[in-house]
C-alpha cells in the first residue's frame, strides 16, 4: 500500500524529468532523420524497399532506444539522486521498474507511435500501420529492459559505453530475429499479424520485464561507490 | 531601498519551528570497520558506538576517508571488513530506511521547482505524512523561489532546500557531508539549530567535517 503511494510518485517525478528535460525531442528527430534519408539511400525501387523495412524499422528502433537509455542512470548517478534511491522505503527493485515504467510512457510509446506512421515513407501499406504497431509494442518492453541492464552496467563500469554495447547487443538478437519475422508478415499481407511471432516476442518481454529488474538493481548497487 | 531580513527556518512567516516527530530512537556501533580503495587501504580497524542524542563529528585529511564511512554507514558502500549496526538491524540495506544521507551532490534535479521539489521528497520517502510544503519552503528561506526552477537558485539556496529533507521527513540518523559548505553565517547557524533539535528528540548525527562543529559531542579524527 504505501510501496504503492511511493512508486507512483517515484512514476510521476521520472515522467516530469523527462518531459521537462526535453529527452523525447531528440529521440523522435532521430527517428524522424533515419526514416526519411533511408530511401535516399536504398533508392527508389519501392519493391526492395518494402523487403528491408521490417529489419530498418527495429534497427531503428533499438537504436533510439538505446539513444534514449543513456542517460537513464547516469544522471541519477552524478547528482546523487542514485544515493537517495537506495533510502528509499522501497526496495531498489521497485524502483527501477517504476523508473523505467516511467521512461517506457514518456519517451518509448511517442516512438512506438511515430515510428510506424514514419514508417509510411518506407512503403508501408497504411493498413499495415496498427499491426507494425502492436508487433512493436509487443517487443519493446525487452528491449528497453535489456538496454536498462547496460546503462546500469554503464555507472558502475564508467567510461566504459563501448562494453555494456558488447553485452547487451547480443541479447537483443532474438527480439530483433522474431521482431522482423513477425514484421514481414504483417508487411506482406496488409492488416495480418504473425501469431507465433508475436507470442515469442511477448515471452521475451515478459521475461525480461521480471527477470531485468533485479538484475539492474544488482548492478547498481556494484556501481556504488 | 528596503532591507529584506531573512530568518531560515525560522517561523517569521507563521510556519512552526522544527519540532523533529521521531517515531524511533537508535543507537548505532561500528565494528572492526575498514575501508580499501583497490587495493590501498584507507582505514581499518575502525569502531565506535553512539547513542541516542549524540552528535559525532568526523575530521580528517583529504582522502582519509570520511565520505567512504558515511556511505558504509547506511549501506552505500559495503565495507571491506567488519559491520555496522543499528539497534537490532544488523544488514546495512535495512539500515538505509532509517538514514538520511547529505552529500556532496546535492539529489537536486534543476528542471523542479523547490516546491515540487519538497512534494516529491514527502511522498517518496513518508508516503504517509502529509506534506507541510508551505512551512518548509518558509524554513527555508525559499518561500519567493518557491516557483522558479532549481537550476536558478544559488549553491546556498539549493544546500538549504536539501535540508529540508532532513526536516520534512522524520529519520533518527542523519549522515551530514561538508554540511557547511556554499552556506552564509545564518545557513550555518541554521545546520547547528537543526541538528541540536535533532538530537534533544532524541536522534544521532555524523556529520563530516574540516571546520570546527560546535553542536558535536564527539570527535573522530581519521588518519590520526
Amino acid at each position: 500500500m504505501k510501496t504503492a503511494a511511493t512508486l507512483r510518485s517515484l512514476f510521476m517525478r521520472e515522467l516530469r524529468l523527462v518531459w521537462r528535460g526535453g529527452h523525447l525531442m531528440p529521440v523522435l528527430a532521430f527517428v524522424f532523420i533515419c526514416v526519411t534519408l533511408m530511401p535516399f539511400g536504398i533508392g527508389p525501387e519501392l519493391a526492395l524497399l518494402q523487403r528491408l523495412a521490417p529489419g530498418l524499422i527495429w534497427v531503428i528502433m533499438l537504436m533510439a532506444v538505446l539513444l534514449s537509455l543513456d542517460r537513464l542512470f547516469q544522471a541519477d548517478f552524478e547528482d546523487g539522486s542514485l544515493d537517495q534511491l537506495f533510502l528509499l522505503p522501497v526496495a531498489l527493485e521497485w524502483a527501477v521498474i517504476a523508473k523505467i515504467a516511467a521512461h517506457f510512457a514518456g519517451i518509448i510509446l511517442p516512438v512506438l507511435i511515430t515510428l510506424p506512421v514514419a514508417g509510411l515513407l518506407l512503403n508501408i501499406h497504411p493498413e499495415s500501420v496498427l499491426p507494425v504497431m502492436a508487433t512493436m509494442l509487443t517487443g519493446a518492453p525487452a528491449l528497453v529492459m535489456l538496454g536498462g541492464i547496460g546503462a546500469a552496467l554503464a555507472v558502475a563500469v564508467r567510461r566504459a559505453a563501448l562494453l555494456t554495447v558488447l553485452i547487451v547487443t547480443p541479447l537483443y538478437v532474438p527480439v530483433i530475429v522474431f521482431g522482423a519475422g513477425a514484421l514481414s508478415t504483417a508487411l506482406s499481407v496488409p492488416g495480418t499479424l504473425d501469431v507465433t511471432a508475436l507470442g515469442v516476442l511477448a515471452l521475451i518481454s515478459t521475461a525480461t520485464v521480471f527477470l531485468a529488474p533485479p538484475a539492474i538493481a544488482a548492478a547498481l548497487r556494484a556501481g556504488l561507490r | 531601498m528596503e532591507m529584506v531580513k531573512t530568518e531560515y527556518f525560522s517561523n517569521a512567516e507563521g510556519g512552526r519551528l522544527y519540532r523533529p516527530d521521531l517515531a524511533e530512537t537508535v543507537s548505532l556501533r561500528a565494528e572492526n570497520l575498514a575501508c580499501a580503495r583497490g587495493v590501498r587501504v584507507i582505514f581499518s580497524d575502525l569502531g565506535f558506538a553512539l547513542g541516542a542524542g549524540e552528535v559525532l563529528h568526523v575530521t580528517g585529511a583529504n582522502g582519509a576517508g570520511k565520505t567512504s564511512l558515511l556511505r558504509m554507514i547506511c549501506g552505500l558502500l559495503a565495507p571491506a571488513a567488519g559491520h555496522v549496526a543499528i539497534s537490532g538491524v544488523h544488514d546495512g540495506r535495512d539500515i538505509a530506511p532509517h538514514c538520511h544521507y547529505l552529500g556532496h551532490a546535492d539529489a537536486l534535479k534543476p528542471t523542479l521547482t523547490p516546491r515540487e521539489t519538497i512534494d516529491y521528497d514527502t511522498a517518496l520517502f513518508a508516503p504517509a505524512m502529509a506534506a507541510n510544503t508551505d512551512d518548509l519552503l518558509t524554513y527555508a528561506g525559499l518561500r519567493r523561489q518557491a516557483d522558479q526552477r532549481v537550476a536558478t537558485l544559488s549553491a546556498g539556496q539549493k544546500r538549504r532546500l536539501t535540508l529540508t529533507r532532513l526536516v520534512g521527513i522524520p529519520r533518527p540518523i542523519w549522515l551530514m557531508d561538508e554540511p557547511y559548505t556554499a552556506l552564509d553565517n545564518a545557513g550555518r547557524k541554521l545546520v547547528d539549530t537543526l541538528v541540536r533539535a535533532h538530537a534533544d528528540a532524541g536522534g544521532l548525527a555524523i556529520i563530516a567535517a574540516h571546520e570546527e562543529v560546535g553542536v558535536a559531542n564527539r570527535q573522530l579524527v581519521l588518519g590520526a
